[in-house]
């Protein structure tokens, strides 16, 4: 079932520098926090506020699209990772992990994530296609290893 | 549209024992404000080199250009105008807006003047745009002068 509703949070700024933020619930489909209902919310508190709105963001979930059965083998836990290092173009360096990477995206013998891997690949093309770094650098894909991590959440 | 240079995807994602993990990925606005529709192809690509499943995903945009200026006041941003409302299953709410303007409330008194044009204009924002969590409208009940502690810059320390 998809959401019901989406989390608008519209940041204020008073005249210090202090700032506080005014969080409500907004229709699903309200996602644009610069036009629609959002950007409607945030006009009317401006005119009763002497502060001003520096920022307003929307959020919001939804379940899955993907495959519904998880596989089962070695280091296919949670807690064991590929991490992909990708390079942003004014070289900095960006870190995404994979929760349990299939064995068969690694080089034979080796904790090495294999370049050449068809599906590592696909998934590094998208990524370097569609996402950006956190101030909207192109990303460029460098390489990856296994690694693990203590995070367990039932 | 003003939203921000990147809007962030994050991924739950579960292994065969049901533990859960997560991923997140910063996506271009290329494609409009709703981050998880534009990360639809992700899913068959992370499928396939991982054993873990997407179980749920939150979506973030956010829009960096201010609005309004912000003006000197007898009061700052802990002095709040405080407006219930109620939704459609009788579920009482609070927002708080901080340093509000003096002048939309009654004289001598700390509630709102329910004349003043610009809190009509916000009653009317509030009840045409917000929902409770079944997706119903709301509907504003009152609106006081309120005094909170809940500073988030530096001045918190002084």
């Amino acid at each position: 079932m998809a959401s019901l509703w989406a989390r608008a949070s519209i940041l204020l700024q008073d005249y210090a520098g202090n700032i506080a933020k005014v969080v409500v619930l907004v229709a699903a489909a309200a996602l644009d926090p610069s036009g629609g209902a959002v950007a409607a919310l945030r006009t009317a508190i401006v005119a009763v506020t002497k502060a001003l709105s520096p920022r307003a963001e929307t959020g919001t979930q939804a379940g899955a699209a993907g495959g519904t059965t998880a596989g089962t083998g070695a280091y296919s836990a949670i807690e064991d990772r590929a991490v992909l290092t990708f390079r942003g173009d004014d070289n900095s360096t960006y870190n995404y992990e994979v929760p349990a990477p299939k064995p068969a995206i690694f080089i034979t013998g080796t904790d090495t994530i294999d370049p050449a891997n068809a599906d590592v690949l696909a998934y590094t093309n998208w990524i370097a296609a569609n996402t950006k770094g956190s101030f909207g650098q192109t990303l460029t894909f460098v390489r990856g290893e296994r690694t693990r991590k203590k995070q367990m959440k039932h | 549209m003003a939203l921000a240079a990147v809007q962030r995807v994050i991924f739950k994602v579960a292994d065969n024992v049901g533990k859960i993990g997560s991923l997140a990925l910063d996506v271009t606005t290329a494609g409009g404000d709703d981050p998880i529709t534009n990360f639809a192809a992700f899913y068959a690509l992370f499928n396939a080199i991982s054993n873990g499943i997407i179980v749920g995903q939150i979506g973030q945009t956010a829009d960096n250009a201010a609005t309004g200026t912000a003006a000197a006041a007898a009061y700052d941003i802990r002095d709040k105008l405080a407006v219930e409302y109620v939704g459609s299953q009788n579920d009482h709410h609070t927002i708080e807006i901080g340093d509000p303007d003096p002048a939309i409330f009654a004289t001598n008194s700390e509630l709102v003047d329910p004349t003043n044009t610009a809190w009509l204009a916000l009653k009317t924002a509030i009840q045409g745009n917000v929902k409770d969590k079944l997706g119903n409208a709301v509907r504003v009940i009152r609106a006081y002068r309120q005094r909170s502690r809940n500073l988030k810059s530096s001045q918190r320390f002084v």
